[in-house]
């Protein structure tokens, strides 16, 4: 069965072949967001360019302005900060202290221009218990890629 | 012959019942018996239709997996009626999933969809069966179709480990798992009053799944029936 075994392999190269390409290509392509480490140590800046920013509110940095719908805050992996300058209505989960995904334009002045603002879920889930905050590590600066 | 058929047609009727019992069970403990997430609130309660419709739609697409090598090693018809009635019911629970976390999406993350690596395989996991199952009706040849799907069947479920280990490879919006993984027991990452409620709609959902499979295999099996007895003249 010449056939059969011909057709074995080539698929088997195929498949090969498919599944290098969407690892390897993904992997160096779909860099979903970028941390500000990154963002600060690129050669050539890539201002007025769309990106993603991922890290975690910097507790304390938090500025509202209710009526005018602005915030205010930096953004941080736990080695560089971000100012990240946002108008419009953040998600309920957005809060100081927790992992946050920004998209938007870093400006001129090396503010980052955000126009969405995605909050980091945790894997954890638990009843609210009295007098118990729940902090759940929503971003772990650097652990991404971290298998278990 | 009847007999037989008159078994299974029990059997399957026995798991139709069992998942309409396990869907209310399910009902009750997602919505009432569960507490509330301390984080997300109630929204977080599409946990539980969100996790059992991904993993039944992973299940789904193995069995394709499986009826698609079944079925290029021995050529059987059965085996591909198997694959295809999974790959319909696959899909119908990706497209599930992907309604469910959207809608979960948007009150937690602050957005209905966002290409990261885990949402964008999971659409493609969803397209590449949507193309199985049109491959299959576009290709006049039923065995060459068979083959030809059985092939991309193959392919397409060799996307699921790449989607479960999108959050580890990339960086990503969707949060890690709380369930299929190594380093952590479940109840770690999920409290036991939610993990319970989990487990029982996970439980209705393979039920419901088998019922399902089961009905749309009987139905592919009577085609084949009424199209060899109109080959050989048996029903003129």
């Amino acid at each position: 069965m010449p056939n059969t075994r011909r057709f074995l392999i080539g698929g088997l190269i195929i498949v090969a072949a498919l599944t290098y390409l969407i690892y390897g290509g993904m992997r160096q392509a779909i860099v979903y967001f970028v941390t500000p480490s990154e963002l600060k140590g690129q050669e050539k800046p890539s201002k007025d360019k769309f990106l993603r920013m991922g890290g975690m509110v910097v507790a304390g940095s938090l500025q509202k302005d209710p009526p005018n719908l602005t915030y205010r805050f930096q953004l941080t992996d736990g080695v560089e900060l971000v100012p990240v300058y946002f108008r419009g209505i953040p998600p309920d989960l957005f809060a100081e202290g927790k992992g946050a995904v920004v998209e938007g334009r870093l400006g001129a002045d090396g503010v980052f221009m955000a126009t969405t603002i995605m909050a980091k879920h945790a894997e954890e889930y638990s009843p609210p218990q009295q007098g118990k905050t729940p902090h759940p590590k929503s971003f772990v600066p650097g652990q991404e890629a971290k298998r278990p | 012959m009847a007999q037989v058929t008159q078994k299974k047609g029990r059997g399957r009727k026995i798991v139709g019942i069992l998942a309409l019992l396990f869907v209310l069970l399910g009902l009750y403990f997602g919505l009432i018996k569960a507490p509330p997430d301390a984080y997300q609130g109630e929204v977080q309660r599409i946990m539980y239709l969100h996790i059992p419709s991904i993993l039944t739609a992973y299940l789904s697409f193995f069995i394709v997996f499986v009826g698609s090598c079944l079925f290029l090693w021995k050529r059987e018809k059965r085996d591909d009626i198997l694959a295809s009635s999974a790959a319909e019911i696959g899909v119908l629970f990706t497209g599930l999933t992907i309604i469910e976390g959207s809608i979960w999406g948007k009150p937690t993350w602050g957005v209905w969809w966002t290409w990261d690596a885990r949402l964008t395989l999971t659409a493609i996991l969803c397209l590449i069966f949507v193309g199985y199952l049109m491959l299959r009706s576009l290709i006049e040849d039923e065995t060459r179709g068979a083959v030809c799907s059985a092939v991309l069947g193959i392919i397409g479920f060799l996307d699921i480990p790449l989607i479960h280990m999108s959050v580890y490879w990339w960086r990503t919006l969707h949060q890690p798992p709380s369930i299929l993984r190594p380093d952590k027991t479940p109840w770690e990452n999920i409290h036991p009053s939610m993990l319970i409620a989990l487990a029982i709609n996970f439980v209705a959902f393979i039920l419901l799944y088998f019922y399902l499979l089961s009905l749309r295999f009987r139905l592919g099996e009577m085609k084949e029936e009424v199209k060899t007895s109109k080959l050989y003249g048996g029903a003129s």
